[in-house]
């Protein structure tokens, strides 16, 4: 048995592991919040929690799984972890729809080798992997971080899958109805924090971030600092990963449009669900922390996501400006 | 120019979670079936007197961890209505009441079984009725067997929940090879040997589920505990009965109905269920779902705080808190 009193130690020892997956929701237009919430009711009895400002947020009630299997690491050293993983799935601007996966790995806790622990014990806890035996911090994010794409299964830990379960479940809902109004891509963003030396002081704080842009489709956000709300670091996740979904998306589509002969000053027609659906949704920080808020800046500031947006932005109102001139010297004419 | 400080919240999107009273120990006294009940030649009062003797006021303070005069405790009964409802609440309530006390026991609440089954309205989600079970069968979080790493949904046997791996079904795919050999089923926290256990949770009868008694028994180990809400909101409240006016049918009987007098809470820290030991499989598999379903977190946080102030010391698995004395025969 263990007592109350230990649960909230060595919170500050863990390290964070998740995955988001952004999408635009399969549905022709935006969602209002009764049908955002009908749709992320996915536990009886349970609420979806909902904001309307800055944007329309719905996020689901968190959902738990069990796992006990080997942790990933770049060593390739496997050490067992069982606990478990929580995951939630959310809508924002009756738009973007994300699923998120994280847990809180707890290294090396003693008396985890000999003999597994009640069922119990690890849902008392909930969002936690405990670890037997050796295993360092960076080892297991690196190897995390470096996880095989899609649809290679391995043994480790797989946050991607069950991020990927909850997105489809909720993308094939019968409460959308399957047509989206352009294509749009998935992103897959994975993140990890590790704890770091001066985490002694109290305060939340976050001391080393780095972001990579990996492949067309995947960004990888490594984070050193020391945050006992774990909860918050995952919404810093989440509106980092839709912000980058955004860009992503615009502008692909509007790098289609411009590979297309204009016809004769008309705005390109990909550009118009384009202005519809996503340019009012850009709003970075929204519902981020304040400690946290200083790693948007600095990933804003290197990254230029903010600049490279403002630009896409100006660029199709540019084309609509165009647009409409050409609409009225056509008129004259 | 002076810093402001500046909070915005929006209460819908942080969620509220109501607080239930807590007693300090909810003890079951007995757990009778109908048929007990109708039988005339049961010595109910006999019955009650062996329980008493495990039910003293010193015993229960020792099982709550506080001194006998700061003891909160509250006695209740569970009427096994859902199988069969032989007799209503007006023969039922005023002998089972009257029998406890000539044993000394005062029974503060009687409960129905077909509480935690039948859809009650509250608890409708967008027009879809809910019942107790349903909402504790989505709290369920199986116990993962080594291998479980999330790449597949959490295996899922329809309406049976087990604390290991079950033993590979011959199908008739093997039988078409080389029969397997047989393997056994493991207990995932075997300790060289398995004790494995497969309970079911509920069987569809076409018309509809129909829940197993231990997983109603869990449901309401739950309801005692002070664990269920219903969208932030206790899910069941004690309502007020009057034995002079009992009605005729459960179905008009509230889910917990409290007798006239000064009951401590209903819900407590930790449960004690005092049983013949032919209710011994049941309350194993009871303890096995017990320790398979994830609370709410912030339930668990304000019975963690709550215990901490009263300075009681509480396990935080749920098992741990529920004892039970089982009488032989």
């Amino acid at each position: 048995m263990a007592g109350l009193a230990d649960l909230a130690d060595d919170e500050r020892c863990r390290i964070l592991l998740g995955e988001v997956r952004t999408g635009l929701s399969a549905h022709s237009r935006a969602l209002a919040d009764t049908e955002a919430a009908a749709l992320l009711s996915l536990r009886p009895g349970v609420g979806v929690r909902v904001a309307t400002r800055p944007a329309a947020w719905v996020v689901s009630p968190d959902l738990t799984l069990g796992v006990h299997c080997p942790m990933p690491s770049r060593s390739g050293a496997r050490r067992d972890g069982i606990g478990t993983i929580l995951s939630r799935a959310s809508l924002t601007g009756g738009r973007m729809v994300q699923a998120t996966v994280h847990t809180g790995v707890v290294l090396g806790r003693s008396g985890a080798v000999d003999r597994r622990q009640p069922w119990a014990h690890h849902l008392a806890r909930p969002g936690r992997v405990e670890v037997a035996g050796r295993l360092r911090a960076d080892d297991l994010a690196d190897g995390f971080l470096a996880a095989v794409p899609d649809g290679v299964p391995g043994p480790d830990l797989d946050l991607g899958a069950v991020c990927g379960r909850l997105l489809d479940q909720v993308q094939e809902s019968p409460l959308l109805d399957q047509r989206l109004p352009f294509r749009a891509p998935r992103t897959r963003f994975r993140f990890a924090l590790l704890p770091c030396d001066h985490g002694a002081s109290g305060a939340a704080h976050v001391c080393r971030v780095s972001f990579v842009v990996e492949e067309e489709m995947v960004r990888v956000l490594r984070m050193s600092g020391s945050v006992a709300d774990l909860v918050s670091v995952v919404g810093l996740c989440e509106d980092l990963a839709l912000h980058d979904w955004l860009l992503t998306t615009v502008q692909r589509v509007v790098e289609g449009s411009r590979v297309r002969p204009s016809g004769g000053g008309r705005l390109p027609h990909q550009l118009r669900p384009v202005i519809d659906h996503l340019l009012h949704l850009w709003m970075p920080g929204a519902r981020v922390a304040d400690a946290l808020l200083p790693v948007w800046a600095g990933v804003e500031q290197r990254s230029g996501i903010s600049r490279q947006w403002e630009n896409l932005v100006g660029w199709i109102r540019d084309q609509l400006a165009l647009s409409l001139l050409a609409d009225l010297g056509r008129g004259a004419g | 120019m002076s810093d402001v400080d500046v909070v915005f919240e929006e209460t819908s999107a942080t969620g509220r979670t109501a607080e239930v009273p807590l007693s300090h120990l909810s003890v079951e006294l007995g757990h009778l079936y109908l048929d007990d009940l109708a039988d005339e030649a049961m010595d109910l009062a006999a019955y009650f007197r062996r329980i008493a003797a495990w039910t003293g006021p010193e015993q229960l303070a020792a099982l709550a961890g506080v001194p006998g005069e700061r003891l909160r405790a509250s006695t209740c009964v569970l009427v096994d209505d859902y199988e069969v409802a032989s007799l209503g609440p007006r023969a039922v309530v005023p002998r089972l009441v009257a029998a406890a006390a000539s044993a000394g026991l005062r029974v503060d609440y009687v409960a129905r079984e077909s509480g935690c089954a039948a859809p009650l309205a509250a608890l409708a989600t967008a027009g879809v009725p809910v019942s107790l079970a349903d909402l504790v069968e989505g709290m369920l979080v199986a116990d993962p067997p080594a291998g479980a790493n999330g790449s597949r949904p959490a295996a899922h046997e329809n309406g049976w929940l087990c604390n290991g791996v079950r033993s590979p079904a011959a199908g008739p795919v093997q039988a078409m090879r080389t029969p397997l050999p047989w393997q056994p089923p493991v207990e995932n926290r075997a300790y060289r040997h398995s004790i494995f256990l497969d309970v079911e949770i509920w069987r569809d009868l076409g018309t509809g589920r129909r829940w197993s008694c231990p997983f109603l028994a869990a449901v309401w180990q739950l309801l005692r505990l002070g664990q269920l809400r219903v969208h932030g909101e206790p899910a069941v409240v004690a309502t007020d009965i009057d034995p002079e006016n009992l009605p005729a049918t459960w179905e008009e009987f509230p889910v917990i109905g409290r007798l006239p007098g000064r009951a401590a809470p209903f819900a407590a820290y930790r449960t004690l269920s005092v049983f013949d030991s032919r209710l011994l499989p049941v309350e194993h598999a009871v303890r096995m779902i017990l320790g398979q379903i994830a609370v709410d977190p912030a339930v668990a946080e304000q019975v963690r705080n709550r215990s901490a102030r009263e300075k009681i010391t509480l396990p935080a698995e749920l098992p741990d808190r529920a004892c039970h004395v089982l009488l032989g025969g």
